[in-house]
């Protein structure tokens, strides 16, 4: 017998099964997706959603890299490396990958004033605004007997989100006053202006009025007014406000996730802006107490309460 | 009114004037530069206090400002504004927005209305000066210093972190100017306290002037005052007239110098009394030659005179009978003419005409001689002791005229005492020499003496007359009880054996009269006492 016959004898049986495997194992590296994951920052909340795409985008992480290293020719290298996706945890990674054309880029956690303009096709994400509908079916909820609010927003950074909330609003039968703050210093007339006016005051995340100084102002006329401040973070309730509906980064990016996993299967036909899904209702009932605001007791238990 | 000339020539004749104009000019310039200092450096240091108040006032009114200015309420801006008008130096409050855009005003009752650079010509580059919280404008006008100061908000930064969860510190947040705040603060209270600080520099120095010049005409006073006393005694000094001791009691300089001025004074007095009576024996020792050298001259001729008459009286006499009743005139005459001889004799003697041959005497000798003599004439009513020594006092003379010399001396002693007395009689050896300062006493030359004193209690002799006793031909005794020439002849006499004599006298107490003769031998003298200046 000669040397092929008696290789072919001991190992042949293994390079059978082997190559029964083959296509199977072509196929599946054939199918493994890659995300390139550029990151503002490290902090607590960003980490969170990234482990909630990761749960659901059924992809490969493959790197992650801080924002303020993501120089273009980094940026360079991700695009080359040919990812099928790069995902932009934060505003600051957002804006080093925002105009990126060729790949698929996916955001989360990034400030509503960064997605004014229209989105480029290939770019997908979860905003962090709540839905008008929940927003003010919260409100609803914890403030049942409201009918008028007063919207603090920018016009120029929020305008379409507040026209959002002023139509749903008005199928709910609740007045929506529009308060346009385009410098802190007009708040104080406004405030002036929506007086005994508004049942609730309704605080958008903008940066043109989010001071300490001009939440002390909001605080004065929420005390001495009697008008509840509902906003958009836990931070904003320990301080005085009334209630907030704060989003879940963990769920923001189960939902960044799924997007991406739809995304990745289907042809992408333009860019979009998905708002915040689930949320958590923030109370503090002593506030509310010390105002003369009754909120239902399962709502209450529902809730997380601050106090 | 003092004329400038007289003015300056007081200022030219007094020392202390002039120490004292200069002191007020080095007074004045020190205490005016130092004055200036202290005024310079009070003001320095009332300027940085009102900068530093006016600073940490702006920085309050700044803070506390925020919401007013934010909210744009009258009220607000009021109630922080009234406690910075409390201060005393501030004069105004000014608040303005970002658009420099007053929102309120307040100022104290002033002489005129304040007005604040933000509504001036210069707001935009002093705006855009103001960016941060930790900027501030200060500027110094006429009338006071306006401090500006903007009214900062923080805003969070245009991110997710810090809107929505809270993330990043101070230094991310975004400071953004709301408006401005001015306080000016009025100079006046710093012009009060620069008058204050001025006044009590000036009045201290004028006190410090005032009290330095009292202080130096004191110490000057000190000076001069002596000075001038010494001065004075100096000029009487220089015209001859009677000067005193200046009395200054102090161990300094001018009390040296006026101790010095003193003994230079004694020192002359005693010259001078040594030179008169230098002069005096000088003046008596020339009368005496003059009166010998007449004496001498008229001797002569007069014994001739007298021997012609004696002669023709002799012839006289033996041509008339013994007892005619004329022979009493010629005897008269012969008496007459044997006084006029003894006269003579006296005169020449005292002129020293006649040569005696000088021999070694024992004076004591000589005394005991005249004592007996003289004890002889007037025991009745005089008691002559003597001390004599015991050792011999030999001396170079004639026997005969120092038996004359102590007869004339005891005589004279005894016509002074007309009711009695007692002559005491001393006699011993004498080592002249001269003292520290170069004396002898008496003017008597260094030497070793035979020493006699001769001392009475009679009535003493008047010092207007003390020194004329030496005199021919004077005399205190009536006419016809004495020739006045003993003493003269006693002077003549010691003078002629380079002796000395003097008197001391009491009136009413007595005369000591005081003889120096040269000794003989000196190897072997053992004086009894050196005679020194007292």
């Amino acid at each position: 017998m000669g040397i092929y016959s008696r290789l072919l004898l001991r190992y042949g049986r293994t390079i059978i099964i082997i190559a029964a495997f083959l296509p199977i194992i072509a196929a599946t590296s054939a199918h493994a997706i890659k995300v390139a994951v550029i990151k503002s920052s490290d902090i607590k909340p960003y980490s969170e959603a990234l482990e909630g795409f990761r749960n659901s985008c059924d992809c490969d992480v493959s790197e992650i890299i801080p924002a303020s290293q993501a120089s273009p020719a980094i940026i360079e290298g991700i695009i080359k490396s040919a990812p099928d996706g790069i995902l932009a945890v934060g505003s600051e990674a957002y804006r080093k990958v925002k105009s990126i054309k060729t790949v698929p880029v996916f955001y989360v956690m990034v400030m509503p004033s960064e997605l004014m303009a229209p989105l480029p096709h290939n770019t997908y994400g979860v905003s962090m605004e709540m839905s008008p509908k929940a927003s003010l079916a919260a409100i609803r909820e914890v403030f049942p007997k409201t009918e008028k609010i007063g919207l603090l927003f920018n016009p120029a950074k929020s305008r379409h989100y507040a026209f959002e909330i002023s139509e749903l609003a008005k199928n709910l039968g609740i007045d929506i006053l529009m308060l346009e703050v385009s410098e802190a210093n007009q708040i104080p007339l406004l405030l002036n202006k929506a007086g005994n006016r508004i049942d609730l005051l309704w605080m958008t995340p903008d940066a043109t009025f989010i001071s300490p100084d001009v939440f002390d102002r909001l605080l004065s006329f929420s005390f001495e007014n009697k008008v509840p401040i509902f906003t958009f973070s836990r931070k904003y309730v320990e301080k005085g406000a009334v209630a907030s509906l704060d989003i879940n980064p963990h769920e923001v990016g189960l939902q960044a996730g799924e997007i991406f996993r739809t995304a990745a299967n289907k042809v992408p036909k333009g860019g979009g802006k998905t708002y915040a899904r689930g949320g958590s209702l923030i109370i503090n009932s002593k506030i509310a107490r010390k105002m003369g605001i009754k909120i239902k007791n399962e709502v209450i238990r529902k809730a997380d309460d601050v106090d | 009114m003092m004329s400038t000339e007289e003015c300056l020539t007081y200022l030219r004749r007094s020392f202390g004037l002039k120490l004292i104009l200069v002191f007020i000019v080095l007074a004045i310039l020190l205490q005016g530069a130092t004055s200036l200092w202290i005024v310079a450096r009070e003001d320095r240091a009332a300027k940085e206090d009102i900068i530093n108040r006016g600073s940490m006032l702006t920085d309050t009114l700044a803070y506390s400002a925020r919401n007013g200015i934010f909210s744009e309420n009258n009220e607000m801006l009021q109630s922080v504004a009234e406690g910075v008008l409390r201060q005393g130096e501030v004069g105004a409050v000014f608040i303005h927005n970002m658009d420099a855009r007053r929102l309120f005003k307040q100022q104290k009752k002033a002489v005129y209305a304040y007005k604040s650079l933000l509504e001036g010509e210069s707001s935009a580059a002093i705006r855009s000066k103001l960016t941060t919280a930790q900027s501030t404008e200060i500027v110094e006008t006429l009338y006071s210093f306006e401090f500006i100061k903007p009214v900062v908000m923080k805003f969070l930064p245009d991110n997710e972190s810090a809107i929505f969860f809270g993330q990043g510190g101070d230094e991310e947040k975004i400071e953004k100017v709301m408006g401005y705040v001015t306080i000016v603060m009025d100079k006046s209270i710093l012009k009060r306290r620069m008058t204050s600080s001025i006044v009590s520099t000036g009045l201290m120095a004028l006190a410090v002037i005032f009290v330095g010049v009292i202080l130096i005409s004191l110490i000057i006073r000190r000076v001069t005052v002596p000075l001038d006393k010494l001065s004075q005694e100096v000029r009487k000094l220089g015209k001859g007239e009677k000067i005193n001791r200046v009395s200054i009691d102090s161990q300094d300089e001018i009390g040296r110098l006026a101790e010095s001025f003193n003994t230079m004074l004694e020192d002359l007095t005693m010259k001078e009394t040594q030179t008169r009576k230098l002069e005096e024996h000088l003046s008596n020792s020339r009368k005496m030659e003059a009166v010998g050298t007449l004496a001498r001259g008229i001797s002569h001729d007069f014994n001739n005179i007298l021997g012609t008459i004696e002669g023709s009286v002799y012839m006289l006499q033996k041509k008339l009978e013994n007892d005619n009743l004329l022979q009493k005139y010629p005897q008269r005459i012969h008496n007459s003419i044997s006084k006029a001889r003894g006269l003579i004799d006296s005169l020449l003697t005292f002129s020293q005409g006649q040569k005696l041959q000088l021999v070694p005497v024992d004076i004591n000798t000589i005394i005991r001689e005249s004592i007996d003599v003289m004890m002889a004439k007037y025991e009745d009513r005089v008691e002559i002791s003597s001390e004599l020594s015991d050792r011999k006092l030999m001396v170079i003379a004639s026997s005969i005229q120092l038996s004359q010399v102590f007869s004339n001396i005891i005589s004279n002693a005894c016509d002074a005492m007309p009711l009695g007395g007692r002559i005491t009689i001393v006699t011993g050896e004498r080592a002249v020499v001269e003292d520290a300062q170069g004396n002898l006493h008496h003017n008597i030359p260094a030497a070793h003496y035979a020493f006699v004193s001769v001392a009475d209690t009679g009535e003493g002799i008047p010092e207007e007359i003390k020194d004329k006793i030496f005199e021919p031909f004077f005399t205190t005794k009536e006419v016809g009880k004495g020739t006045g020439l003993g003493l003269s002849i006693v002077y003549g006499i010691v003078t002629e054996l380079n002796g000395h004599i003097y008197v001391e006298s009491i009136p009413s107490k007595g005369t000591i009269f005081f003889i120096y003769i040269p000794l003989i031998s000196n190897s072997d003298l053992q004086p009894d006492t050196e005679e020194t200046i007292a």
